[in-house]
């Protein structure tokens, strides 16, 4: 399932993906694989997301049943 | 033994060696990274499609050589001359790895310049190619019996080469597609 949550908070922050790779460590691809759904983070890189888009994991990542 | 055959060999693989060196000292200088060619830059997508990556190599080795043992043996005609059955199933195998690698974008580490190591996989695959037609040009007979001869696989690698050359253009090309 996409992620569309996080792709809007990174718009809303005027970061490419690029941007929020390097700042989070990760190559861009790895960015655009979880904001398609192609890839699940492990937390500590949920973490690392949340942190430089200053939301919490539950506004970006938990997903209602 | 033919002496002259195996001094060719170990010269052959201490170039080889020479060059992943220089490589590796090169790159190191151009990115301060230490720990070689590969240093650990791959984030964690990466090291999970390298894990699959190494996995399909691993079975693709154990395949081809089993299809290759069943040719060897008994009274089917072997395709390779030696150890060069062996030598391609281990080129099949580094193909394998390489193109699921660039497919998932897990070839190259975080830290790794794309352009310098398509500049020096351009520049392997020329060289190799440059040897077959020079084998080629002198007469060297690329099959024995039907089989093919050590003088063929510098063919195996600069196809080998050309390949992963073409995963990296086909990745480049979609990922330019999709972009941000």
């Amino acid at each position: 399932m996409k992620n569309l949550r996080l792709k809007a908070a990174r718009a809303a922050k005027d970061l490419s993906q690029q941007e929020l790779a390097d700042a989070v460590g990760v190559s861009r691809q790895t960015i655009n694989a979880i904001e398609k759904g192609d890839y699940n983070p492990t937390i500590r890189l949920c973490a690392a997301i949340c942190r430089v888009l200053g939301k919490t994991l539950d506004e970006l990542f938990w997903e209602e049943a | 033994m033919n002496w002259e055959w195996v001094l060719g060999l170990v010269m052959g693989v201490l170039a080889g060696v020479a060059v992943v060196a220089a490589a590796a000292f090169i790159l190191r200088r151009k990115t301060g990274q230490k720990g070689g060619v590969c240093p650990g830059g791959y984030d964690e997508r990466q090291q999970l499609a390298r894990g699959k990556a190494f996995r399909s190599a691993y079975f693709t080795l154990l395949g081809a050589l089993g299809v290759w043992m069943v040719l060897d043996a008994g009274e089917v005609t072997a395709l390779f001359e030696g150890v060069g059955g062996i030598f391609i199933c281990v080129c099949l195998s580094a193909g394998v790895f390489a193109v699921r690698c660039i497919m998932s974008d897990a070839y190259l580490s975080l830290r790794e310049k794309p352009g310098f190591i398509a500049g020096l996989f351009l520049t392997v695959f020329l060289l190799n190619l440059a040897v077959t037609v020079a084998n080629g040009v002198r007469g060297a007979a690329f099959l024995t019996d039907g089989r093919l001869s050590a003088y063929a696989m510098n063919g195996v690698v600069a196809l080998l080469f050309a390949v992963i050359l073409a995963a990296m253009g086909i990745r480049r090309a979609r990922l330019r597609r999709d972009g941000d």
